[in-house]
């Protein structure tokens, strides 16, 4: 054996008969800790299971290599630590194998890491896993959630929600009572989630009955959850859609305020509306305003056509004289369930910059982990942060850099470096967080700022000295965090 | 978006979620695609109509006063600009080698052109072809409701799906109800839900005679865990400490860890189930519960994991209490239930729970109407 790290062979157990074609040997990977994500220091480990479903030959061997993720053109990976160890698998046996990563001293901290381990036998590969992992340390809240922008569809996972830093979760209703109790505890504030207005909506329930289980439902829980959202993705591109929407909206708002008022009626949410624009006129014509404390969209077409969205959203509130927090609950990558891993991090820092330059409050990404569905719904799995083996995927680290850059920043301003180029600048404690990225070709960008060390933090969480005042804007965003405010940008 | 998960929030964007709706029903016939009443409402089932992008158009929509059944069918107004439609969006899985049937009824007043009902093929890729309904698919001038049944006994090459429309081209009105697309020899019964017989219902049947006291075993952990299963964590059979008889079982929890146990107990869904035990906790965080979670034969779920009152989660444990007995009445399971999961569980939390004398008792046929409210 040689390894630097430690291998143990854990246990070997029989497996169920082969079936016809599978390959005679199977490696999979283990999560020690939810995402593989590990407390800093602490040593990192993950199992390795190799079953041996048809060979002969028992012996083999696992090797691994974690390593980071430079996202340079020609950048190459730095290997942290690799090790390799002998495993004994009788034919129609599985055997755990413990890797050990590495800690905190041999690994870097914050940023995405990738371990490949591979199965050999008899000289020859026969299986290679590479999985997603790294360090993150739990935040406790400083500040109450209301002051956040980060939120995060999720239910699930409170403490590894803290490793993330979101502060909010917008979970589908239900009674389940233990899930609001870590919610107040771990400080994630809950966005209950009615679907029955969306079955009040479509006439599948009536307006009492849904009446009712609002009613019912504030009554009961307003000691946990006091953000309360009337239905998800409501039909307002047919005539008659926002008449109704509005109607289900004021029986349940009236219903919630009866129950506690001092709740926080979050409107259902409204998603596409580049789909048909006057809908918005329509349903604030309707009353809308007067029947939710916020306004709620989701955003999933790319930024020009949600910059054109947000502008009519703001342009029919300023209308109808109806000034109200605005939040999306719901956002993910450009396409939604297609393209590559490292475009999907991207379009986290792009979404949140961009919406939070637009005054949307508060922006909750598309998904923490999505179940393992055939077919269409299964391709939503690319909008999570986790992956279907409770694996990290590289978004956990930008989220979790996201927040820890921004939270508690304020925008301060959007510098036009021509088209395609996004140089958005928010402020905190005397440094500015500026987003740089480009939508087009990259682009060389000078930056002005006053003197003092800065820092790039890629999307991998990997933060890197800032040398001098110019660098090129690429389809990959970064966080600049520079003292500020910044003077120019061209 | 929305999803069936039980602990994934909802979200994604429309057209999946149409997709993710277009998913076989539980409560459709078995071999029954898709069923569509157009009972006032679009995305019934996948349906949208053609002019859904621009807001919709009063000549296509839904009409209460012309009817097979239900409170609407739909009606559209042909143009002779323009063909208009209605599709159902989220299309509809198919194995090509099978043969479908596409039923429906059809009520025309003076078209002009035709009114029609059509399926177009998609392959991996999209669109293929149009599949041959034959002439029983085409309707003109002025008819009564009219039943269609129209064999895809062909598909082009690589059909992988089979999306419907309902169209009229040129003038005149059409009304079209109770669409369904299904496997051939599968009856579909109007309004498209399953009727139940006994013969319907899953699991074991129980005399109401001979019912048994309690249906989990090793209720009160005097032979240790026996039936019961430790999914995760340590727990510990406690001879100390017990509510009823010698022992009980204990768990001893922390914060970020989880200690499940569980039983799974096959019954008889047409009875409600009274579930009960005592309980002492001495918990600084966190509540302890019982969860029941009821599965098919084949071992899947229903979805939303609910069994009543919006959870699963029942007779908590909090804070610091002694012994006491708790209960609570499970009042009704889906026919298709085959089994449920009794889970002991206490999860994230600080401090100790007891359980002991888990029961779960089937409730007579008669009760079970007296406390579903029949």
């Amino acid at each position: 054996m040689r390894a630097l790290s430690v291998a143990t062979c854990l246990l070997t157990v029989s497996l169920a008969g082969a079936q016809d074609g599978a390959k005679p040997w199977e490696l999979a990977l283990r999560a020690t800790r939810y995402a593989a994500v590990f407390n800093p220091g602490e040593e990192a480990t993950i199992q390795a299971i190799v079953r041996n479903r048809t060979s002969e030959q028992k012996a083999a061997t696992v090797s691994f290599e974690a390593k980071d993720v430079p996202l340079g053109p020609n950048a190459q990976p730095k290997v942290y630590t690799y090790g390799e160890v002998p495993v004994s698998v009788a034919k129609g046996t599985e055997a755990a194998v413990r890797l050990t990563l590495g800690s905190g001293k041999s690994l870097p901290q914050g940023e995405y890491l990738e371990v490949t381990v591979a199965l050999a036998c008899d000289g020859a590969e026969v299986a290679r896993c590479v999985k997603g992992f790294g360090f993150l340390e739990r935040r406790q809240p400083k500040a109450p959630s209301e002051e956040s922008h980060f939120g995060l569809l999720a239910a699930m996972q409170w403490p590894f929600l803290q490793r993330l830093g979101a502060r909010w979760d917008r979970p589908n209703w239900n009674w389940d009572e233990r899930p609001m109790e870590w919610s107040r505890r771990y400080a994630v504030r809950t966005v209950a989630l009615i679907n029955e207005a969306n079955q009040a909506f479509d006439r599948r329930m009536t307006m009492d009955e849904y009446t009712d289980f609002v009613r019912q439902s504030v009554s009961r829980y307003k000691r946990y959850v006091k953000y309360w959202q009337l239905g998800n993705e409501f039909d307002v591109f047919h005539r008659n859609g926002p008449q109704r929407f509005v109607e289900v909206q004021r029986a349940g708002y009236q219903a919630a305020k009866e129950a506690d008022p001092e709740c926080v009626v979050v409107g259902g949410s409204i998603t596409d509306l580049h789909v048909r624009f006057d809908a918005w006129d329509e349903c604030l014509s309707a009353g809308l305003a007067k029947w939710c404390d916020v306004y709620d969209f989701h955003f999933y077409a790319d930024l020009a056509t949600t910059q054109k969205t947000i502008d009519v959203i703001h342009a029919g509130i300023a209308s109808h004289h109806a000034p109200k927090p605005i939040w999306c609950t719901e956002t993910a990558g450009v396409p939604t369930t297609g393209g590559t891993e490292r475009n999907k991090a991207g379009y986290i820092y792009k979404r949140y910059a961009h919406l939070l330059a637009n005054d949307i409050q508060v922006v909750f990404w598309h998904v923490l982990w999505w179940p393992h569905f055939e077919g269409e719904a299964g391709k939503i799995a690319m909008t999570a942060l986790v992956d279907w083996d409770n694996f990290a995927k590289m978004s956990v680290f930008t989220y979790a850099t996201l927040t820890r850059e921004v939270e508690g920043a304020r925008f301060t301003r959007r510098w036009d470096c021509g088209e395609g180029v996004y140089a958005i600048e928010f402020a905190r404690g005397g440094r500015a967080k500026l987003f740089l990225w480009t939508e087009g070709e990259p682009k060389p960008i000078t930056i002005a700022r006053p003197a003092g060390g800065g820092f790039r933090l890629l999307i991998t969480g990997h933060r890197e000295p800032l040398a001098g005042g110019t660098l090129t804007a690429t389809s990959d965003p970064v966080i600049l965090d520079v003292p500020g405010p910044v003077k120019a940008v061209g | 978006m929305t999803t069936p998960s039980r602990s994934v929030a909802l979200g994604v964007a429309f057209l999946a979620a149409l997709a993710a709706q277009g998913a076989g029903r539980t409560d459709w016939p078995a071999g029954v695609l898709n069923y569509c009443g157009f009972e006032g409402r679009w995305d019934e089932a996948g349906w949208r109509d053609s002019a859904w992008m621009q807001g919709g158009i009063p000549e296509i929509d839904f009409d209460a006063n012309t009817k097979v059944h239900g409170r609407y069918s739909l009606r559209i107004i042909g143009s002779p600009d323009e063909d208009r439609y209605a599709i159902q969006l989220a299309g509809n899985d198919i194995d090509a080698a099978k043969v479908y049937v596409f039923q429906g009824w059809v009520k025309t007043d003076n078209v002009q052109g035709t009114a029609k009902v059509a399926a177009l093929a998609h392959g991996e890729k999209g669109p293929l072809d149009w599949v041959n309904l034959g002439p029983g698919a085409l309707f003109t001038g002025t008819r009564d409701w009219t039943r269609f049944e129209l064999p895809l006994r062909s598909f082009p090459e690589g059909s992988k799906r089979v999306y419907l429309y309902a169209m009229v081209r040129g003038t005149g009105t059409a009304w079209f109800d109770e669409f369904s697309l299904a496997e051939e020899g599968v009856e579909v019964p109007l309004g498209g839900e399953k009727v139940y017989t006994d013969a319907d219902y899953a699991g074991l049947r129980f005399d109401d005679g001979a019912l048994a006291e309690n249906l989990l075993q090793g209720p009160g952990f005097e032979e240790g865990l026996g039936s019961w299963v430790a999914e995760v964590g340590t727990p510990v059979i406690d001879r100390k400490v017990a509510g009823e008889g010698t022992a009980s079982l204990r768990i001893d929890a922390e914060p970020e860890g989880r200690c499940v146990v569980y039983q799974r107990v096959r019954l008889d869904p047409r009875r409600a189930y009274r579930l009960s035990l005592s309980l002492k906790t001495e918990l600084r965080l966190g509540l302890s519960c019982i969860r029941v979670i009821p599965f098919r034969a084949d071992g899947s779920g229903f979805g939303w994991w609910f069994v009543q009152d919006h959870t699963s989660e029942f007779l908590h444990g909090r804070g610091r209490s002694g012994w006491r007995r708790e209960e609570i009445v499970l009042r009704h399971l889906r026919p298709e239930t085959d089994y449920v999961v009794v889970y002991l569980t206490l999860e994230d939390a600080e401090g100790k729970a007891w359980f002991d004398d888990v029961r779960l008792t089937p409730l007579s046929l008669a009760e079970t109407k007296a406390v579903a409210g029949q």
